[in-house]
């Protein structure tokens, strides 16, 4: 007698919960119960980074140290800075990239024995080109 | 995929199941102090030049490996939430390295997460600037007129809004990547209950962590499941390789602009804008009938973020001659990279673009 694979159990009841989950989530992603739990999140996060953002500049004030606002304003002046450096800099040419190969290559074209069904019924495709070979 | 085990399965005694089972048991325990002591996979390693930069935007050409390219160039616009190393994952598994094998020269628009100083950033940054300055510096650089864009999901969208908008070129061919068209037939999109002015935070952006739950909530059980499957495979190292590079590139997903969120929420997502034909960008009207060039539409048919019916009308609102839409099995990320991605779509992609990129 074959004896049952708990791992193989296991593994379909992984599936079948999988499916029903995400079956029940696609039916009701358009609800407003999960419109409103996504509107709930949303207020908390919110709510709990305005709070935190808040705390963390008292501190970084009485610490005299830099708020993040600050640290990103010279983050983007810096960005400037190396976009400029960049557009003044003509680009050095690639070291160890072997010159560039020639613009010449074609698509490989499959020899295919004649084709045995009618014209007619083959599936035609603008171009002139038959893709019976896909 | 089974365990070394399961192929003794039939006729295995008591005793043999229950010794397997535990060396099984001892293997994972082994490999998972493996996995916490490691870093993930590295990806994204294919040799590449940093062309230009600008804020979020970058823009790279690929080495090429092979001797003869050809004559147009592909360039990739990413989705605006993820990075490209999901085109770039590890050798084998990269389809960027197989197009260039296949003589393909690439160039990739990657996106770095925006500064606070660029929560202004529009529809209109993306589609009127972005895209032509990086089309005018590919055109610049390998000297040739013609370009052929490539878009996957919202990298998709933008490439398909700058086509409607440049007619005249100098675009040869678009191929976009499961890209959402009819937007009342997005889950997500449909969902009009909640605020999305609540999404964006202080600084102006929608955090990263938001758009992860947000693209979590179509399967909810994912993760855990995920988890699950992975302990259960922990002992074989391909497929933790494979986990790991997929979680890395969930993980690495990207803020967004807070301006680009509500332009997309209201125009695409509430008014279907796209679809409908009345979408605007930079004063001008967006109509897909405006797209001539050659199209391939790549469709995943499981894909719970850009459902079949969302992505199919993009072909079917074109008026190039030349169009084709392929569905295949498989969910919106492995559609593009995986083994079923290097099995089925890659190829497929080859034999479009090869004959269309002389």
């Amino acid at each position: 007698m074959a004896l049952p694979d708990p791992f193989k159990l296991y593994r379909d009841a992984i599936t079948r919960f999988e499916n029903r989950i995400n079956a029940l989530a696609a039916r009701n992603i358009d609800s407003k119960e999960v419109g409103l739990v996504i509107d709930q999140y949303s207020k908390i996060t919110l709510g709990l980074q305005h709070l935190t953002q808040t705390s963390l500049e008292l501190l970084f004030r009485r610490m005299d140290l830099p708020s993040r606002s600050e640290i990103n304003v010279l983050a983007a002046c810096l960005q400037r800075v190396e976009d400029k450096l960049d557009q003044l800099v003509a680009t050095p040419a690639p070291v160890g990239i072997a010159p560039r190969p020639p613009r010449t290559r074609r698509p490989l074209v499959e020899v295919l024995p004649a084709p045995l069904n009618l014209a007619s019924k083959r599936k035609k495709k603008v171009g002139g080109v038959d893709d019976s070979a896909s | 995929m089974t365990r070394p085990h399961d192929k003794r399965d039939t006729g295995m005694s008591l005793a043999d199941r229950l010794r397997s089972e535990a060396s099984m048991m001892v293997q994972r325990g082994l490999k998972y102090l493996e996995y916490l002591g490691t870093p993930p996979p590295a990806v994204g390693l294919s040799p590449k030049t940093l062309l230009h930069r600008r804020g979020t935007l970058r823009l790279y050409h690929y080495h090429a490996t092979s001797d003869e390219i050809y004559r147009v160039p592909l360039l990739f616009v990413m989705a605006t939430t993820s990075k490209a190393a999901i085109f770039d994952l590890t050798k084998g598994q990269s389809m960027i390295e197989f197009l260039l094998v296949r003589g393909y020269d690439v160039y990739v628009m990657d996106w770095n997460a925006p500064s606070p100083q660029e929560s202004h950033l529009k529809l209109e940054h993306y589609v009127l600037d972005f895209i032509p300055d990086c089309i005018r510096r590919v055109q610049q650089d390998c000297g040739v007129d013609d370009v052929t864009l490539v878009g996957y999901c919202m990298g998709g969208v933008l490439s398909t809004l700058y086509a409607a908008l440049h007619p005249k070129g100098p675009l040869k061919n678009l191929v976009c990547f499961t890209t959402p068209i009819d937007w009342t037939k997005m889950p997500l999109a449909k969902q009009r209950h909640f605020n999305a002015e609540r999404l964006i935070d202080a600084t102006g952006l929608v955090p990263s962590q938001t758009i992860v739950k947000a693209i979590e909530l179509h399967r909810p059980a994912g993760r855990i499941a995920g988890r699950a499957r992975l302990w259960d495979n922990m002992w074989n190292d391909d497929y933790v390789r494979g986990y790991r590079m997929m979680a890395r590139f969930s993980d690495e997903t990207l803020p967004l602009p807070g301006e680009y969120f509500r332009q997309i929420h209201r125009e695409l997502g509430q008014r279907n804008a796209l679809y409908e034909g009345r979408l605007r960008i930079g004063g001008q009207a967006v109509e897909l009938k405006n797209i001539r060039v050659s199209l391939l539409h790549v469709i995943a048919q499981y894909d719970s973020l850009v459902p079949p019916e969302c992505a199919q009308p993009l072909v079917a609102g074109v008026s190039s001659r030349d169009k084709e839409e392929v569905m295949l099995p498989g969910g919106h990320v492995s559609l593009v990279a995986g083994p079923a991605a290097v099995k089925r779509m890659w190829p497929k992609l080859d034999q479009w673009l090869g004959e269309r990129s002389v």
